[in-house]
């Protein structure tokens, strides 16, 4: 009987406490405030951009964010998740380009030597951008 | 609000068609407990299934959607509500006394899980990477697109795995036409209920199969899996597949104690079928599971209620089972792991780092997984040690059905690693712990199925001479067989 107390009691402990222990955490995390990774941010961001596009439209997509980094290909997810029903292309080569950047002086130099060149300013670093190569949109 | 009444209606059609088939009065009791965990996941995906149809044969037409989905709401519920039929109801088995200390535990653990669940969503009330990089990425591409829906499926979104079954996309889908707006609410409802039915599912077929404590005990255990509160506040479809999974499974360990009543059969073939409306992984869980099934009956079980037994499940899959056809062969491009050419298949199985690397992942899962404080193999060892294994002759076919089925999914996972996968360490670190959580629920159902009933009081074990010997002494027999 002693055993299967001991059995029953050390379970249920280890798992509340392994539940209560998490839960210490996430509040810790939700005291801290927003972030700016997440769909809300990324909705908020781009809600101009996508109240201006064409009902069924097709874009390139860059960044400034390093390719390598993990939260790069996390933003170019929430792009494509925030502005459906369009498709984004994780491409240069397209006549227009969803420009999100984390500055509101995109590199210039870098753009052109790309052939790229920014048509509108959203606001929060939105931008869309024009690929000089491509002039026709095909999807 | 409306996206969470229509899901209400949703679970109360699911829970309706079940109360049809095992009739019994409307009160708190186990029999209800367990039929309304179960109706979630079966209301859900008779949802999903018709909305994808729908959508599929007429379009994105919300008039042809409300009505379709009206009138199978209307018609089971009408069904439920003027059937006369009457039958046996589930009953706690009897078993070791249960003391208050237990009670008290399972329903801190079912506050505790709740809570975390509602702080990890307030979080993250989009949920995480999958949630909107593939599941409502799709349901948004329903949603928004119009006459163009099928962008969902363009190869342009490759990366999104346009191929994944649309379970979860549906069902999401659907509540957002129907409320007219893309509410948050409607994936975290959906998640919560799969989340809190896989527990209601253990819990009453532990119940009815090994009594009180043990249902407890595999419920606290559950509930307290951070992981898995975890991912069901993610809004994965880990966790509705692990429900589907473990509702095939206890459907039929309740086959084995009810021989002659095959709705049981029927119903398992139904939540097989979802399981694999919900992801690729449960298509090789139903197929496993038949297997598995004819083993362990050819093993342990009556061979001549075989066949009987295996016409009824196909007949309950064949719905379901039918919309992934549809889906498949219509809409959803190749998979991108099955799509692998004979060269590459066995470059990697002659690769022998791949396999290094699976079995480390494997053997790393079983103390990682769960999240719990203890390496969760430490801690089923323990409890193992201290409660031992008492498999009755009457449970033998059930747990030999749990284990096969359990073993070939995980030597199918393996050698989805092995032979499929791209980088093979990526895949494992990305997948390995929310592969192990689909069978999780299942394998907490083979492990206090074969575990001995926990004696918690020093006075000889009393059965439970319960109220439910009065009220149906039937029941009680049949559960004893």
């Amino acid at each position: 009987m002693v055993r299967h107390q001991f059995a029953v009691i050390a379970l249920a402990v280890i798992a509340l406490t392994s539940s209560s222990w998490i839960l210490l955490d996430l509040i810790a995390i939700n005291s801290r405030g927003t972030e700016n990774f997440g769909v809300a941010p990324f909705e908020e961001r781009f809600d101009v951009f996508r109240k201006s596009m064409p009902p069924r439209s097709v874009f390139g997509y860059i960044s400034d964010n390093p390719p390598a980094d993990v939260s790069s290909q996390g933003e170019f997810f929430l792009t494509q998740y925030t502005l459906v029903p369009a498709i984004i292309k994780s491409s240069t080569e397209e006549n227009l380009l969803v420009g999100n950047f984390h500055t509101n002086k995109p590199d210039g130099a870098k753009l052109r030597a790309k052939n790229l060149v920014l048509l509108n300013d959203f606001g929060h670093d939105v931008y869309l951008v024009h690929n000089t190569t491509i002039n026709n949109t095909s999807r | 609000m409306i996206a969470i009444l229509v899901l209400l209606l949703v679970w109360l059609t699911g829970s309706a068609l079940l109360r049809w088939m095992f009739p019994a009065p409307l009160r708190w009791s186990l029999h209800n407990v367990f039929l309304c965990s179960l109706g979630a996941g079966v209301g859900i995906g008779i949802a999903s299934c018709l909305y994808f149809l729908c959508l599929g044969t007429i379009g994105p037409n919300l008039v042809v959607i409300a009505a379709v989905e009206g009138i199978a709401m209307a018609g089971i519920l009408g069904l439920a509500i003027l059937s006369k039929r009457s039958g046996p109801e589930f009953e706690w088995a009897p078993g070791p006394a249960v003391l208050k200390y237990l009670t008290g535990l399972f329903l801190l653990a079912v506050a505790i899980g709740v809570t975390v669940f509602v702080v990890y969503t307030m979080n993250k009330p989009h949920g995480e990477w999958d949630a909107w990089s593939i599941w409502n990425l799709r349901a948004r591409f329903f949603v928004r697109g119009g006459q163009f829906w099928k962008d969902a499926f363009t190869s342009q979104l490759a990366w999104s795995h346009p191929d994944y079954p649309l379970l979860l996309p549906g069902i999401v889908a659907m509540l957002w036409t129907l409320a007219h707006t893309e509410s948050t609410a409607a994936p975290i409802a959906v998640a919560f209920l799969f989340g809190m039915g896989t527990a209601g599912i253990l819990t009453g077929t532990l119940g009815i199969l090994r009594g009180k404590a043990q249902a407890f005990i595999g419920g606290i255990l559950l509930i307290g899996t951070v992981s898995f509160v975890e991912n069901a506040a993610n809004q994965y479809a880990d966790i509705p597949l692990s429900f589907a999974i473990l509702a095939s499974l206890a459907l039929l360990c309740l086959q084995d104690r009810n021989p002659e009543d095959l709705r049981f059969s029927i119903l398992a073939g139904l939540t097989a079928g979802f399981a694999a409306w919900t992801k690729n992984e449960g298509l090789m869980f139903l197929c496993v599971l038949v297997v598995a099934r004819i083993i362990a009956m050819v093993r342990y079980g009556n061979r001549s209620a075989m066949l009987p037994q295996l016409l009824r499940f196909a007949a309950g899959s064949i719905p379901p089972l039918a919309v992934v056809a549809f889906f498949k062969l219509r809409f959803a491009p190749a998979n991108d792991l099955m799509s692998r050419s004979t060269h590459d298949i066995i470059s990697h199985a002659t690769d022998f780092g791949r396999w290094v690397t699976t079995v480390e992942g494997f053997i790393k899962a079983a103390f990682v997984v769960g999240g719990f404080l203890v390496p969760l193999a430490v801690l089923m060892a323990g409890y193992w040690f201290l409660a031992r294994f008492n498999v009755e002759a009457r449970d033998r076919l059930s747990l030999g059905t749990l284990v096969v089925t359990l073993g070939l999914m995980l030597i199918g996972d393996f050698a989805v690693y092995v032979l499929l996968a791209g980088d093979v360490a990526w895949q494992m670190n990305t997948s390995m712990e929310r592969l192990f959580l689909q069978l999780w629920p299942a394998g907490l159902l083979a492990f206090f199925l074969a575990a001995n009933p926990p004696q918690l009081v020093a006075s000889r074990a009393v059965p439970e001479k319960s109220k439910s010997v009065k009220r149906n002494p039937k029941a009680v027999r049949r559960a004893t067989q």
